[in-house]
């Protein structure tokens, strides 16, 4: 790691040149951090990477003439390059008559203490976690594969408004699939550091889930379904992008639009952007320096909230929420840390009052069908259950849904007590199991 | 930044460092892009990175460590860092890496091309999206225009302890517009050449001049507005015709992926699963009917996945992957393919040449180059080569599918289920109404098994797909696919009319 003290010499060095050069107001924001991920397949660990990388991303404002430039070289000459880069962008660009300017000076929520006892294992210690894993495996009978990831990384950013934020960041995961004669079964858990990482309890979940019912055919149809964290984190993530997002909002697409204010989905949900959340990772600052806070984007089943950068903010004459991405940013303002409020059920409950229905572990390769009604399609993956009467009754081979988030959210029947750190396709959330009433699949396959 | 140094620093502490092989790839990478929403240009941006990868075997594990700090000392400390990982690795037992025996090769690549799309200016560049962006506008209530451009280019040099020292430099380029309707209920989108901000090339800017982005503009956006109001595509069981910008993605999907070596070795198990094309499939399977040939071409101009040499300094190649209908071949690397050999009965091909990494800082590992589906009327037992306009007449009743809008497929590549933004239906050979929604889905073989009839070279494109998702962490590849319009019996349509 760099640290604050040069981070912020650089920062400045590049806002000065900024300055020298024409710009109105400025914009850098400095990244450095490595990662490293240990990798198995068929039993064995057959990748073993090390990353270590940079970035610096200047942002020059000339009036409302905005310039983006990156590099990832850090030294003086890198800084130089990347900020004239950038003005000369600034320089032939049009104006954007919505951009009104760069955030605001701010105070910014210590993020040091949630990584106080945080620590890495490094690649002996993910090798022996690894091995953990496999060693379960082989005792069922299981090929194991999976990834124990560790990273850690530092952020800065700096503007010509007296921006000033620093905070640094862990991460560890581990997961595994592991593959039977009846399908496969995984298990995951993702954390600050690679030292809070249950290798036993990972293998457990993936064993038992590989391991668990005799395969049968359960058809295409309507299902009753629980449906686990990694699985909600896949809608969650969806929900992000084509839900609250101001800029999906303002364009008419998002389900939001006319329904703000409303009872919408089942009041046992209560959706939030909580960057600050123990389980999670925090952030302290978005992307352009303005100061995170926890916001609700659904409460008891009313829909509250949009999320909003300082361009749409400015854009839609509303309060900005801190939900910036790296500029520019043509997708919108993103919430990043998802969470779902946890309920009063455990799984086994959900199961016991379920009549006809499907447990369901994981969802693979989801994709939009239709933007407005949040209808998605994907595949359910490595571990899907059979349940009749309140009993797994069976395995069933992976089934294709084809059903609308809303549809689902409105139909909840219960929300899981314990909500866990879930990695997905976007970003990291917090979520719990859910129970819902009905969902359908519209295709079947062979595997389970 | 000096490649050659940087190379000879990493291959000199690996020799000392005893390896049994070693290999870095270093370079400068620089990407531009510009995008523009309702007449505002909402993105202009150059991004530059360099830096370097390098790749160990020691006692008979792989280790990996890329850095971006170039000076002796950050060299050094990869080179260690690498092989440290190997250690760690040997902790669990299992079969030693083995490469295929391949030439040292020294050489030097260059993409063919007439314009720099990096020399043309960004004012330039930005005029000729901005009216591409107002030709959209001038469809009356049409709700979003949007108009894209990106550049990439690519100075590398590989270098082996074999003696291989390879610089390419590649460029690539491209660009597209985007037109949205909105009503009430409804969202509906049309893209020109192409969805996902259009269509990419390696090759230079006069590909991008000559899309017809202004051009097209006002006739997509009266297409989103058409659909709007359109009839949701019908559902049941009928014969279709692909376009081919949504082939591409077809075979993408459900060829590419499904004949990369390292998923059938279950490499990629844990993250983007395996397939069923398993080895023992290899030469004998039936994957689609008499006339579909598939391969895999590195060498074909234009496309997204063209090259000289992959990230381990073998040539690039054009192999078939599918040959009529008949599964004969895997994507391979030097890994794969020497496990193949000693796995496989009769199997004595060596390195494919498909393996590369999205940047200097991720492990290059088999990822698609550009996966072809082979023109009608090419080769033997290729069929006829029919015209879209052929197609359409000798199809009774069907749908005619353009252009993608959702993709979904199984972690064993055999279910798959997709959205075309736009589809018209056929009726006694004439092309008749516009539906909205459309979706198709289908069991890979089975799919394949029915195509009868694929469009001739004259309406063959390599369309760039430069979003192929792979790996952990994941890297993002830019590949290629050829395809012409073609026929398939019937398939099952209108999954969402049944909502």
């Amino acid at each position: 790691m760099i640290g604050p003290t040069k981070l912020k010499k650089s920062a400045t060095i590049a806002l000065q040149q900024a300055k020298k050069l024409g710009s109105t107001s400025c914009e850098v924001l400095i990244s450095n951090g490595v990662e490293e991920v240990t990798r198995f397949a068929n039993s064995m660990i057959h990748q073993s990477v090390f990353l270590n990388d940079s970035l610096v991303h200047v942002r020059v404002c000339i009036g409302q003439k905005v310039g983006v430039a990156r590099t990832n070289r850090i030294d003086k000459e890198g800084i130089s390059d990347v900020v004239i880069r950038a003005v000369e962008i600034a320089k032939l660009q049009r104006a954007d008559p919505f951009f009104v300017g760069l955030p605001e000076k701010a105070s910014y929520k210590k993020t040091d203490k949630y990584y106080a006892k945080t620590k890495h294992v490094g690649p002996v210690g993910r090798a022996d976690a690894v091995g953990i894993v496999i060693k379960e495996a082989k005792k069922s009978s299981l090929v194991a594969s999976g990834a124990f990831t560790e990273s850690e990384n530092e952020i800065a950013i700096a503007n010509s408004n007296g921006v000033w934020g620093y905070q640094t960041g862990k991460s560890a995961s581990l997961s595994t699939i592991m593959m039977g004669e009846k399908g496969s079964g995984y298990g995951a858990q993702s954390a600050k550091g690679g030292r809070e990482i249950d290798p036993h309890q990972v293998a457990k979940t993936a064993v038992a889930k590989a391991t668990l019912g005799e395969l049968i055919d359960v058809p295409a149809g309507e299902y009753e379904v629980i449906l686990e964290p990694p699985a909600v984190a896949e809608l969650l993530d969806f929900f992000a992008w084509l839900g609250a997002n101001a800029r999906i909002y303002h364009e008419g697409v998002s389900f939001y639009q006319g329904n703000l204010g409303k009872q919408f989905f089942h009041e046992s949900l209560t959706i939030a952007d909580d960057p600050f959340h123990p389980l999670g990772y925090p952030l302290a600052f978005d992307y352009e320096g303005a100061p995170k806070k926890k916001h609700l984007l659904v409460e008891k089943g009313v829909l509250t909230g949009l999320t909003y950068d300082s361009y749409h903010a400015n854009k839609h004459k509303k309060v900005n929420t801190g939900h910036a991405l790296l500029a520019p940013n043509t997708w919108g303002p993103i919430p990043t840390h998802m969470m779902i409020e946890p309920g009063v059920s455990t799984v086994a409950e959900m199961i016991r009052n379920v009549k006809r229905g499907l447990l369901v572990t994981r969802f693979w390769y989801t994709r939009v069908i239709h933007h407005k009604q949040l209808l998605l399609t994907g595949m359910t993956r490595d571990g899907t259950f059979y349940i009749e009467n309140g009993k797994i009754v069976g395995r069933a081979r992976n089934l294709r849904y084809t059903e609308s988030v809303i549809t689902a959210f409105k139909n909840i029947k219960s929300v899981g007590k314990t909500a866990v750190l879930e990695g997905s396709e976007g970003s990291p959330s917090v979520v719990p199991a859910l129970h819902i009433g009905k969902f359908r699949f519209t295709s079947t396959t062979k595997h389970g | 930044m000096d490649l050659d140094e940087i190379a000879k620093t990493a291959l000199d502490a690996l020799e000392l460092a005893h390896v049994t092989y070693g290999d870095i790839k270093v370079g400068e990478y620089a990407h531009e892009h510009i995008a523009t929403k309702d007449g505002v240009v909402e993105a202009m941006e150059s991004n530059i990175t360099s830096g370097y990868g390098i790749r160990v075997v020691k006692d008979g594990r792989w280790g990996f460590a890329a850095s971006n700090d170039m000076t002796n000392g950050g060299i050094y400390a990869a080179v260690k860092k690498a092989i440290e990982l190997t250690q760690a690795a040997k902790k669990i037992t299992g079969e030693d890496v083995s490469l295929t025996e391949e030439k040292a090769i020294k050489a030097v690549y260059k993409t063919p091309y007439k314009e720099d799309p990096f020399a043309v200016s960004f004012d330039e560049k930005v005029k000729l999206l901005l009216a591409a962006d107002e030709a959209q506008r001038r469809v009356k209530n049409i709700r979003i225009s949007q108009s894209y451009y990106t550049g990439w280019k690519q100075k590398k040099l590989f270098a082996s302890t074999e003696g291989s020292w390879i610089t390419q430099d590649l460029l690539e380029c491209g660009g597209g517009i985007e037109a949205t309707a909105v009503s009430d209920t409804e969202v509906q989108n049309r893209s020109f050449p192409n969805s996902f901000r259009g269509q990419f090339v390696t090759g230079g800017f006069e590909h991008v001049r000559k899309m017809g982005l202004v051009e097209h503009g006002e006739q997509i956006a009266s297409e989103a507005m058409a659909l709007l109001t359109a009839d949701e595509c019908p559902a049941g069981d009928m014969d279709i015709i692909l376009d081919g910008n949504q082939l591409a993605l077809q075979i993408h999907e459900s060829c590419g992926h499904a004949t990369e070596g390292d998923r059938a070795l279950g490499w990629e198990a844990s993250y983007a699963g395996t397939t069923f094309l398993t080895p023992d499939k290899l030469g004998t399977f039936r994957y689609g009917s008499d006339i579909v040939n598939l391969t895999a071409d590195a060498t074909v101009p234009l496309g997204l996945g063209t090259f000289g040499y992959d990230d381990e300094g073998v040539p690039a190649q054009r192999k078939y992957l599918i040959k009529n209908g008949i599964f004969v071949d895997y994507q391979t690397s030097r890994e794969v393919a020497s496990i193949l050999q000693r796995r496989v009965p009769g199997y004595n091909k060596s390195s494919g040449g498909t393996v590369r990494s999205d940047g200097w800082g991720h492990l290059p590992m088999i990822r698609m180059t550009n996966i072809n589906l082979e023109p009608g009327g090419e080769g033997e037992g290729a069929g006829r080569a029919w015209t879209p306009e052929e197609l359409i007449a000798d199809t009774k009743h069907g749908i005619f599918f353009s252009t993608n809008k959702s993709w979904s497929i199984d972690d064993k590549r055999q279910n798959f289920q997709f959205g075309t933004e736009i589809a018209w239906e056929i009726i006694n050979g004439k092309l008749g109404r516009m539906l909205k929604n459309a979706t198709y889905a289908g069991i890979t073989q089975v799919f394949w098994g029915s195509c009868d009839a694929i469009c001739g070279r004259d309406h063959w494109v390599v369309w760039g797909t430069p979003n192929c998702g792979k790996g952990q962490p994941p890297q993002l590849m830019h590949t290629g696919h050829g395809a012409a319009p073609a026929r398939f019996r019937a398939v099952h349509v209108g999954v969402v009319a049944k909502q």
